[in-house]
């Protein structure tokens, strides 16, 4: 009696355990990826600058997102900082919580004196980065890493594959909350916005302008504009938060022998050229002409191509959506759709590649890392070609959408903050760059970049082609990198596919992503 | 009555279609080129198999450890969590306490919270477990169970799924086989060890099985949770063929034809074992 008593107390112990451990467990298996299904890690390919957004927690449910307050204010010496600095100030009350990283080293203005400059790395530091390369892509950055740390033998770079760039994402702000950050990570502007939040990241200025370890005014020059602008951030003092690290801009991809069947010689240059080149399309060889991919930085170069200069105010968080080239971008969609010349392909797939390649179509609008797999489907079957995305009839300058992802720093050490931008620097020099664009089908982020090889002779193998993409570098502008802009690319894109599935007009889709978008940026700023 | 055989049989066929039909597509596109894997109309039969893909797509990352690493976390994964769960749901279906009904309740509740939610608290935990890897009495200083083979399985080790699958089954045996078992001296444990579980089988394998496949299938925790190779699933092998510039199709489909087949296995056994559970349960019918 009493041994069966004791029993049965210890099997309510260990059953109560197991219970418990039931209740704290994650749900089933949500995470699964499954074995057989090639949807998945199609998705996780995206070459959007920004990732598919369904999964990344807003902005504003980030749970340290309070010490951005203090971040920007005691940055405040130029007007931007005190201006934007205004709207953060409201959720200063809950930055009483404790921040989960080291706090800021304080800001100063860059240049002569600059406090990197009293930091000397003397003993080996072993920095860890965190990328989303897989494949041959991985080999060759792992190739590239190892030729650093050969030259830098107190610097050790680990690289660590971290997922593709939302699950990076997600590992990050894990980290951020958890511990375990690593020195540096790949990352998209609406992500490094996030990260700035939790007051995680370092700002890069001060490295720049050393004296002893930043880049001379010729090499700054060297460094294409807005691959470099893009990391500034209005939000948070205009300071340079990330640097790039791959860049490619958006490009039409089309099929010059279909072109020709109808008479036409040229790739449209005007977004006119494109729909009657369509027309022409639709009535003599009864096809449609373009596969659309939904996706808002495909939706801004449209914009851009149309006249848009900006898409948001950084100070009244006002957006533009609904102005003429707005309502220009969506109407040309809602023709096209209308009149049967356009559809839209699976959404995160890549089917437009493969209609582009079986001639169901003759246009595509992706980004130009996008090329490197060209060859392997069309395999000669038909001459195709690269150009500018068409343009606005008034447009003045010409224009398109800059993609890829850029590179961040957190906050560590001096020595390894430090080491970490040596770092960048290295692989942002005109060699490195050359050969990184050149195996991995980006743009160099610098000019000199494509006056040495490899990247010189990836030109000169089918200069055609492969110049494009450096040719429109010039006109490829930055997407906004202001908080809560995750967010809005969902807004665009529910839009988008709205008006092609002939819900939706032009007109009324500019509107709703407009009311929107301003809502939620109201949201997540306040 | 031939007929209508005849019809059942139709339909039998056609359901079979339907479930070896990706089967064999993921098989037929791991033979093709990647030309050939993205034609439009899609090519049914490569029209040369390409062997050669097999071999290309097993050496493209380190395999034989990543699969070894994957049976060691889902198996010890599946046990535990099959060990854990049926003792709750004994506890729920055949024990008398107070709040019997709320934590019941409760737990089932946690099914609906989607593990996005969930990500960021189970990484502190399982960074902040205290005097593991480094860690103080209060869980800092360390990495805690942070890129180990734990950290893929401690989370997972009971499933409210499971709980709620074994709770259920439970609730069916009769009370008369405990009474019975009661009389001729069995304890509580004894009977649970002896005859509630033995008879549970197919509700166990059920579970089992589940288990198994989320865990062969994790990807998002694993990499959040880990870092080097050394203890990563084989899902991130997998993630090797999908690159910026597009996915690799020939070469996953041959990379998770390989994956599979031991999933396939192990649910053609469990089958088995599956119908003989419910035949010699003694509740049939």
């Amino acid at each position: 009696m009493n041994r069966r008593h004791k029993h049965s107390k210890l099997f309510s112990i260990v059953a109560a355990f197991g219970m418990l451990l039931a209740a704290c467990s994650p749900a089933a298996s949500p995470t699964a990826t499954p074995t057989a299904a090639p949807t998945k890690p199609a998705a996780a390919a995206t070459t959007a600058p920004a990732p598919a957004g369904t999964t990344a927690p807003a902005a504003t449910s980030a749970p340290a997102a309070t010490p951005a307050a203090a971040a920007t204010s005691a940055a405040g010496s130029t007007p931007a900082a005190a201006a934007t600095s205004a709207p953060a100030a409201t959720s200063a009350p809950a930055a009483a919580t404790k921040p989960s990283v080291p706090a800021a080293a304080p800001a100063t203005g860059g240049g002569p004196g600059s406090p990197v400059d009293q930091v000397k790395i003397t003993a080996p530091v072993e920095i860890t980065f965190w990328h989303t390369q897989t494949g041959p892509l991985a080999d060759a950055l792992n190739k590239l890493i190892d030729r650093f740390n050969q030259q830098n033998p107190n610097i050790k770079v680990k690289a660590e594959y971290a997922g593709n760039y939302t699950q990076t994402y997600q590992k990050a702000m894990a980290a951020i909350q958890g511990g375990g950050l690593p020195n540096l990570a790949v990352a998209y502007e609406s992500m490094v916005a996030d990260y700035m939040k939790a007051n995680a990241v370092v700002a890069l200025d001060d490295y720049v302008n050393s004296a002893q370890y930043g880049l001379s005014k010729a090499d700054q020059d060297d460094l294409f504009p807005f691959a470099v602008n893009r990391n500034r951030f209005p939000q948070f003092g205009n300071k340079l938060l990330s640097f790039p690290f791959t860049t490619s801009d958006l490009n039409l991809y089309y099929n010059a022998d279909m072109l020709k069947q109808v008479g036409v010689n040229e790739p449209p240059a005007t977004w006119d050229d494109f729909y009657n080149d369509c027309k022409l399309i639709k009535e003599k060889l009864q096809k449609q002409c373009y596969a659309v991919s939904v996706d808002a930085s495909t939706i801004h170069g449209m914009m851009y191509s149309n006249g848009t200069t900006s898409l948001v105010d950084p100070q009244t968080l006002k957006t533009t959506y609904d102005q003429k080239p707005g309502v220009e971008t969506f109407s040309l969609l809602e023709r096209l759709t209308k009149e049967g010349m356009a559809y839209q392909i699976k959404p995160g797939s890549f089917d437009d590649q493969n209609d582009m390649a079986s001639q169901k179509i003759a246009f595509m609008i992706r980004s130009s890392t996008t090329r490197a797999f060209m060859d392997d489907l069309i395999k000669g079957q038909f001459k195709w070609g690269m150009a500018l995305i068409p343009q606005g009839k008034d447009n003045k300058e010409k224009a398109t959408t800059l993609f890829g992802a850029n590179v961040a720093v957190f906050k560590s050490t001096p020595e390894k903050q430090l080491a970490s931008w040596l770092f960048i620097k290295w692989f942002t020099s005109t060699d490195i760059t050359s050969e990184w664009g050149a195996v991995g089908g980006y743009t160099p982020v610098r000019k000199s970049g494509a006056n040495v090889d490899p990247y010189k002779s990836y030109l000169a193998k089918n200069p055609e082609i492969n110049k494009v993409a450096l040719d429109n570098m010039q006109y490829a502008r930055p997407e906004p990198n202001i908080v809560g802009y995750q967010d809005a690319r969902t807004v665009i894109e529910d839009a988008e596919t709205a008006v092609l599935a002939g819900k939706l007009t032009g007109d009324a889709a500019a509107k709703q992503v407009k009311t929107q978008i301003d809502k939620i940026l109201q949201e997540k700023n306040s | 009555m031939s007929r209508q055989r005849w019809l059942i049989h139709l339909v039998l066929v056609l359901v079979a279609i339907v479930v070896v039909f990706p089967f064999y597509w993921m098989i037929s596109t791991s033979l093709k080129t990647l030309q050939e894997a993205l034609r439009v109309p899609p090519v049914v039969f490569p029209t040369m198999p390409q062997l050669g893909n097999y071999p290309t797509a097993f050496r493209a990352a380190p395999f034989p450890r990543y699969f070894l690493n994957t049976a060691f976390v889902a198996g010890l994964t599946t046990l535990l969590s099959l060990l854990f769960s049926s003792l709750a749901a004994f506890a729920f279906a055949k024990m008398r306490f107070p709040g019997r009904q709320v934590l019941f309740l409760g737990m089932l509740a946690t099914l609906m919270v989607p593990f996005e939610v969930q990500l960021i608290p189970d990484f502190v935990i399982i960074r902040h477990l205290p005097l593991l890897g480094g860690n103080d009495v209060w869980g800092n200083g360390g990495k805690g169970l942070y890129d180990t083979y734990w950290a893929q399985i401690v989370p997972w080790a009971a499933s409210p799924f499971g709980v709620f699958l074994m709770r259920q089954f439970f609730l069916s045996l009769p009370n008369d086989f405990y009474e019975a078992a009661q009389l001729d001296g069995a304890t509580r444990f004894v009977f649970f060890s002896q005859v509630a579980l033995p008879l549970a089988r197919p509700a166990l394998i059920t579970a089992g099985l589940f288990g198994f496949l989320g865990s062969w299938n994790a990807l998002l925790w694993p990499l959040v949770v880990t870092s080097s190779p050394e203890v990563r699933p084989i899902q991130v092998g997998l993630a090797t063929f999908s690159t910026e510039q597009g996915t690799q199709y020939h070469l996953l489909m041959a990379a998770a034809t390989l994956v599979m087949l031991p999933v396939v296995v192990l649910y053609l056994v469990a089958q088995r074992q599956f119908t003989e559970g419910v035949a010699s349960s003694g509740l049939k019918g």
